[in-house]
């Protein structure tokens, strides 16, 4: 049996305890996505109310393996994706119902604020240039495509299975071909945008050392979206390019080279959490507790929805990274293009 | 220019509209020499994001301290803080409506509970300030 069969259990056990970590990655004033005490989380109901949710993230983690090991076994491509999807989205529940028994914890926040009036002195990392370097990418892919356009065969690979085999193909024409190109730069745009957006949120806490926590946060958000971008210029324009360089060894690197990145990233965010989460709760009572979003605006503790908030982007309550306010207009313009990459990789056939 | 952090204290349940509290924070910083100029304030955008309210509101605040010449509003790039003299000759409506605000916060603050020992106490303090 080839070992990489067993990729899925594997990702599904990380998945696992990635859940298992997630309500320590918030910041101490946040839990389950409610503004509580940064003290709660240590009472006997903030850890009954953790046990529950860790019992339950084993046991949906356990179901999930054991799919993904009946697929191993049975060499079923739908039951990983069973397997993949359960562990994805069923956490979810266990987090929806904890948040629900944390809410009458809540506490008011402050509405006493504090902004730094002193300018903001981060940016984009490289500037303009590491802007434009994915486009460039793209663009010398879509050059080389042209000029061996006969080579490309009638029908070229456009997805390739977990053992690095191809396992979809479209024909030769120039929508198909410059089509995931043109994908390749909506969502590097996207990405690219959204850094330069994050380099400008919110700052929550302004001074000691909260403030260089989120600040270190910040810009390990822009790093992340920045890398992101080269890694899905450079899938994009290599996608159409192995259809004239076959051979599963490039696939495979390919794949492995999004894992890998995707992997460091997620180790990365793990290890630093979100903006303050890492400090302790004496290190942080200067500050008022809470993220300055109103837990009324929080969806299910998931989606933020808050019109009256003038910010594009803010911290995740549950989960890592940013978010969008989905409140403000403009994300409904730039949440398409995030998702383009997702929602292509569904709609090939 | 200003090295040490420019912290504004904004307190969005109080009985103030943010906009005045924001023209009244950084007036108050401008006068007492907090804020040097040459100094680039936020731009509008900015402030708004980071302090949750409304762009128009702190467009509002600049606006007024722009007409006050203290700010040099530049778009997309903060605010500058110019250097301002005092006028040459105080406004007589400025100087009879300072004594009656005055007057009306002391008879406020009195009718809350505090004593005139300690506004008398608090005015002196401030008088000092200025005179020094």
């Amino acid at each position: 049996m080839n070992p990489i069969t067993w990729f899925p259990a594997l990702m599904i056990l990380l998945l696992g305890l990635l859940w298992y970590r997630m309500p320590q990655l918030t910041r101490p004033g946040i839990f389950f996505s409610v503004t509580v005490d940064p003290g709660f989380r240590e009472t006997p109901e903030g850890l009954a109310i953790r046990r529950t949710y860790n019992t339950r993230i084993g046991i949906q983690t356990a179901v999930a393996l054991a799919v993904a090991i009946a697929a191993a076994l049975l060499s079923n491509q739908a039951l990983y994706a069973v397997a993949i999807g359960w562990e994805s989205l069923a956490p979810l529940i266990a987090m929806k119902s904890a948040h629900e028994r944390t809410l009458p914890f809540a506490v008011v926040p402050s509405r006493v604020l504090e902004v730094d009036l002193s300018p903001h002195t981060e940016s984009l990392p490289g500037g303009m240039i590491a802007f434009v370097i994915p486009f460039a990418l793209l663009a010398a892919c879509a050059a080389i495509l042209h000029w061996n356009w006969d080579q490309i065969p009638q029908n070229f690979p456009v997805h390739w299975g977990i053992d690095g085999n191809p396992n979809r193909w479209v024909e030769r024409t120039p929508q198909n071909v410059y089509g995931f190109l043109a994908l390749g730069t909506l969502s590097c745009l996207a990405m690219l945008v959204s850094a330069a957006l994050v380099v400008r949120a919110r700052r929550i806490s302004v001074s000691g050392e909260p403030g260089r926590s989120e600040q270190s946060f910040r810009r390990l958000s822009v790093w992340t979206l920045l890398i992101s971008a080269y890694v899905v210029a450079f899938s994009f324009g290599a996608l159409p390019l192995l259809a004239i360089t076959p051979g599963a060894s490039a696939a495979r690197l390919l794949i492995g080279l999004t894992l890998l990145s995707m992997a460091v990233i997620v180790a990365l965010f793990v290890r630093h959490g979100q903006g303050g989460a890492r400090l302790s709760g004496a290190q942080t009572s200067s500050n008022p507790p809470g993220d300055r979003t109103p837990d009324n605006c929080w969806k299910w503790g998931l989606i933020y929805v808050n019109p009256d908030d003038p910010a594009l982007f803010v911290e995740k309550r549950f989960g890592l990274g940013y978010t969008v306010n989905f409140g403000n207009r403009w994300s409904w313009i730039l949440l398409p293009a995030i998702l383009v990459v997702p929602l292509a990789g569904m709609l090939i056939r | 220019m200003t090295t040490a952090p420019l912290i504004l204290k904004i307190d969005l349940g109080g009985d103030a509209p943010v906009y005045r509290q924001i023209v009244d924070a950084l007036r108050h910083a401008l006068v007492a020499g907090d804020i040097q100029p040459g100094h680039i304030l936020p731009p509008v955008r900015q402030l708004a994001i980071d302090l949750g309210v409304h762009f128009n509101t702190v467009a509002e605040a600049y606006r007024i301290l722009a007409a006050e010449g203290w700010l040099d509003l530049r778009r997309r790039r903060g605010a500058l803080v110019l250097s301002r003299k005092a006028p040459a000759r105080p406004d007589v409506v400025a100087s009879s409506t300072f004594s009656r605000r005055l007057r009306e916060l002391v008879a406020e603050l009195r009718a809350s509970g505090l004593s005139p020992a300690h506004i008398a106490r608090e005015l002196r303090s401030l008088a000092e300030g200025l005179e020094k």
